[in-house]
């Protein structure tokens, strides 16, 4: 690694992700996307349904691989150096279960292990996250047992276990219900408290707008917009309107003149 | 994708699988419970069926009716079921043949004893008599009635003998030249092995299938349907790792059930059927239950049993990673399923034993070679070919299960995802799409032609047999697949017209080919010839004793090949591989794949040189003819050389020269052979290309 100051937190250049090349269900999902991230806070990701949200927020996890580009966390690539990456990333996404014979303390282990943390590392993390978590009520119960609630305390502690900087959520508050909502929420407010970097997509567009300082919007896989919310409200002169509203102009006014045509 | 192992992550992700799949109930049940209940139960159920079936017959009353009141006779028959314990009913009673019918039927009469007139005179008076033995062999009383009838008729007959003797004072040696003792030189043991010899291979091979079944599917379809997976790509670690990590989990749990189970049966065969025999009180049960198992035969098995759980963990699991849940997992592995369970049944065929053919077939081999250990029937080379073929296939199918679950385009099937195998949805294939599925193809018309071709050659007449064989499965599924993939069938397989120097050139070609493939075979002979039955079969099978079988096994064996091989090799698989490789290269493939086909030893090299020049005419001459040309005359020579032969053995001669002619020009083709090829390779990648 190059001696500069700090590399940014993220900094994506150049993705694309073509899904099922050569069938009929071929689907380009990501087509050139760049963004950096130069500063920790919370960032929302919104876009309609297929912009390539879930895809991006994958391949920045390193879940899956672009076909080209490349994206550096904290100055390590996810091509050339993934397990390095790797570790500085914790993703959770809505479809995210856990292995349901084991339990809260066992899920944790297991994950401590595979980050490759040393024992005692692991059982002080334990420690520290059941005490935050409060979850020393169910912490050596089966999970198949727990109820949703708790079960989603357990995913958020997995996704803490190796002590990441960037927190990467994918439509995680997307179906809970107002208290299990409210935990998540809570959690994320937390995380940049501490000065951790947080990116999560979302539907919600008030959630976004009130938990949000940045917001990236995204359309056919590509950033169509992105900046703080005040900024974009005034360059598309609607500083009266909410996120919304805004969102939906943006976009009707891109779909209106590029039709289906996009779509192949 | 990089091949350096992170042992450490795979022994925490190995770790974690075993514990996660040991608190499985259904995976331990399976795994341990049935094993152990199993076959306990299964022998002592059948062996008290046994004995209720033929204590039922013997406990029940015999009833006989006798025609005429003859105490001597009678009372002999009496005291000899008393002797055999049997209860009895004997009445003095004249009955027509449809009521001794009727009454069986009716349960009335065991059998029916027809004394002639005048019995106990005669045959004290030294004349002879007659005595008529009626039973309903479909019946099982009067069957068992019948059998202990005889030996007391017998017995009575020959006390008779005795007497007579006695009185004329003959010596005995002159009416009895000679004893007559049987002996059963079979153990009960060996008699036990022959029956748990066939059934055991095929009960091993179905549960290490069973006890892969479930963790193959839990360690990858599952972690899709639990959403855990996602999470597991996140941490630091390849694909291959948590692959290997899974599989040796799985692995390890497939040899533990087969362990489990070969316990179980051993421990059932040597302890369980002692206490069946205490049970039993009749003594032909307690012989024929007599089974054992070495221990010694208990540990072959199981170290040969290894690649084979190898085998079943790799592709079960790479079949189930495909599969988004549990559901989905357990439609697409019933064929495997099949695969596994199938082919060890050919163990029950009494007489079929491992070979040094069918020793190169995985699973088959390894059920025939259990078969052979259990009966001590089996030679250590073919054990050995068994065990390095399943082995070279375990390794295979861990390298395409490696290959699968680094594709993340299996690891994240979309629900609307198009299979490749639905692959006539597709706009249009990629080469290595297509390839895949030749691939695929490949090993499944090999498997059909293995199985069905076999069973057609052996259950039809041979001619009809290779028929069904060329028509419906080589040509009939090329055509389809060819159909399905490229559309257009005569444009795909380059049916075209050729000029008179290309025919020539073929017919050129087929004769060098001829030369140097009868000379290569000549020389492999030196090292390994084929055994003089499979020659003798073949020799039976090509010769013609008129003309007109001659012309219609030259049809069957010479035309129809040529046209139904070539549109399977030159035509389907040559189009995909010279889209992905150089001319020679292709052609190379496609031979070794052509010689692989013919499923003989002795045949694989001289058919791959076939195939490979037949490959190198369709690439330089662009069309399909011909090698179909040059195939049918190859097979033509062959045929009508082979009736030469049946000639000589009867005597009639050629004329020296033209012997000398033939051989000639035999040496002449190998000599000119590698020219030939030399000149196709040139016309495939010169300049100009192919025309």
């Amino acid at each position: 690694m190059n001696e500069n100051p700090a590399p940014p937190p993220l900094s994506i250049t150049g993705v694309t992700k073509t899904y099922a090349e050569g069938s009929v269900s071929e689907f380009a999902a990501l087509r050139g996307v760049s963004y950096d991230i130069g500063s920790c806070g919370i960032y929302g990701l919104i876009g309609p349904n297929g912009a390539g949200k879930t895809t991006l927020l994958r391949i920045i996890s390193s879940v899956i691989k672009p076909d080209s580009g490349d994206v550096l966390i904290f100055g390590e690539s996810i091509r050339s150096n993934p397990a390095a990456s790797k570790a500085k990333i914790g993703f959770l996404s809505a479809t995210t279960g856990l292995y349901s014979r084991l339990s809260p303390r066992e899920t944790l282990v297991y994950f401590g292990r595979l980050f490759g943390l040393e024992n005692e590392k692991i059982s002080k993390r334990v420690t520290e996250l059941c005490e935050l978590f409060e979850m020393g009520d169910f912490i050596d119960k089966k999970n198949e047992t727990l109820s949703f609630g708790q079960r989603q305390r357990v995913n958020i502690a997995r996704c803490l276990i190796h002590e990441p900087e960037i927190f990467v959520f994918d439509e995680i508050t997307e179906g809970l219900d107002v208290m299990t909502s409210r935990t998540v929420i809570k959690f994320i407010k937390y995380l940049a408290e501490i000065k951790k970097c947080v990116i999560f997509s979302t539907h919600d567009m008030n959630l976004a707008e009130r938990l949000c300082e940045n917001i990236i919007i995204m359309h056919k896989g590509l950033i169509i917009e992105a900046g703080r919310v005040d900024e974009l409200k005034r360059r598309h002169s609607m500083p009266a309107s909410s996120l919304e509203e805004m969102f939906i102009s943006l976009i009707g006014a891109r779909d209106s003149y590029a039709p289906e045509e996009e779509r192949q | 994708m990089k091949m350096n192992f992170n042992f450490n992550k795979i022994s925490v992700i190995f770790s974690h699988e075993l514990k996660y799949l040991l608190r499985d109930k259904t995976t331990l049940f399976m795994m341990v419970l049935l094993p152990i209940i199993i076959y306990p139960l299964i022998s002592f159920v059948s062996a008290y069926m046994f004995m209720k079936s033929s204590d039922s017959v013997k406990r029940s009353v015999t009833k006989v009716a006798v025609s005429r009141d003859e105490k001597p006779f009678i009372d002999a028959l009496k005291s000899d079921f008393g002797r055999a314990g049997i209860r009895y009913d004997i009445r003095v009673e004249r009955l027509s043949t449809e009521e001794v019918q009727s009454a069986i039927v009716k349960k009335d009469l065991s059998a029916y004893i027809e004394i002639a007139d005048g019995f106990g005179e005669k045959t004290t008076g030294g004349k002879s008599s007659e005595i008529i033995i009626k039973y309903d062999l479909s019946n099982d009383k009067s069957n068992f009635a019948r059998a202990e009838i005889f030996s007391a008729v017998r017995n009575y007959r020959e006390e008779l003998v005795d007497s007579n003797i006695e009185k004329l004072n003959i010596p005995p040696a002159l009416i009895y030249p000679f004893d007559i003792t049987g002996v059963n030189i079979a153990s009960p043991s060996r008699m036990g092995d022959s029956f748990l010899a066939r059934i055991l291979p095929m009960i091993i091979i179905m549960f290490a299938t069973l006890g892969a079944f479930y963790p193959a599917i839990d360690v990858t379809a599952m972690e899709k349907e639990r959403g855990t997976l996602e999470t597991l790509l996140l941490a630091p670690l390849g694909a291959l790792d948590i692959m290997f990590g899974k599989f040796l989990a799985v692995f390890c749990l497939t040899m533990f059930s087969i362990l489990i189970n070969l316990a179980s049966i051993s421990l059932t065969a040597t302890h369980g059927f002692f206490v069946i025999q205490k049970i039993a009180s009749a003594s032909r049960l307690a012989n024929m239950v007599n089974f054992s198992i070495s221990p010694s035969a208990v540990i072959a098995i199981f170290v040969f049993m290894v690649p084979a759980a190898c085998i079943m963990s790799a592709l079960m699991m790479q079949i189930a990673i495909f599969a988004r849940n549990f559901k989905e997992a357990q439609n697409y592995m019933t064929p495997v399923l099949l695969i596994f369970m199938l082919p060890p049944m050919v163990s029950l065929l009494p007489g079929y034993s491992l070979n040094a053919s069918n020793a190169f077939i995985p699973i088959v081999n390894l059920t025939l070679l259990m078969k052979g250990m259990l009966t001590g029937n089996y030679q250590l080379s073919h054990a050995l070919i068994a065990f390095c073929v399943n082995l070279a296939l375990s390794v295979i199918t861990l390298i395409a299960a490696a290959k699968t679950f680094s594709s993340e385009h299996v690891l994240f099937r979309p629900s609307e995802d198009m299979d490749v195998l639905f692959f006539w949805k597709y706009k249009s294939l990629k080469i290595n799409q297509e390839m895949n599925l030749l691939k695929l193809f490949f090993i499944l018309q090999l498997v059909l032609l293995y199985y069905a071709g076999s069973f057609a050659q052996t259950f039809f007449e041979i001619k009809t047999g290779l028929l069904i064989t060329e028509i419906l499965l080589i040509f009939l599924p090329s055509f389809i697949f060819v159909k399905l993939i490229h559309g257009d069938f005569l444009k795909t397989i380059g049916f075209r017209t050729i000029g008179f120097g290309t025919l020539a050139f073929a017919f050129f070609a087929a004769l060098c080919g001829f030369g140097f493939t009868t000379v290569v075979t000549i020389f492999q002979s030196l090292f390994s010839s084929p055994p003089d039955e499979l020659l003798k079969q073949l020799q039976k099978a090509i010769t013609a004793r008129t003309p007109g079988a001659f012309f219609s096994i030259a049809v069957i064996t010479a035309l129809l090949p040529a046209f139904c091989e070539e549109v399977m090799f030159r035509g389907m698989i040559l189009t995909t591989l010279v889209k992905r490789y150089s001319a020679f290269s292709s052609a190379l493939i496609c031979g070794v794949l052509f010689g692989v086909f013919h499923f003989s030893v002795y045949r694989f090299l001289p058919t791959a040189i076939i195939g490979f020049y037949l490959s190198l005419l369709k690439i330089s001459t662009g069309s399909i003819i011909p090698p179909m040309i040059a195939h049918f005359l190859n097979n033509f020579i062959i045929v009508a050389a082979a009736n030469g032969e049946w000639y000589l053995s009867k005597g009639i001669r050629p004329p020296m020269q033209l012997i000398l002619l033939a051989e000639g020009l035999i040496l002449l083709g190998f000599i000119i052979f590698p020219m030939v090829v030399n000149s196709m390779l040139k016309r495939s990648c010169g300049p100009e290309g192919p025309r």
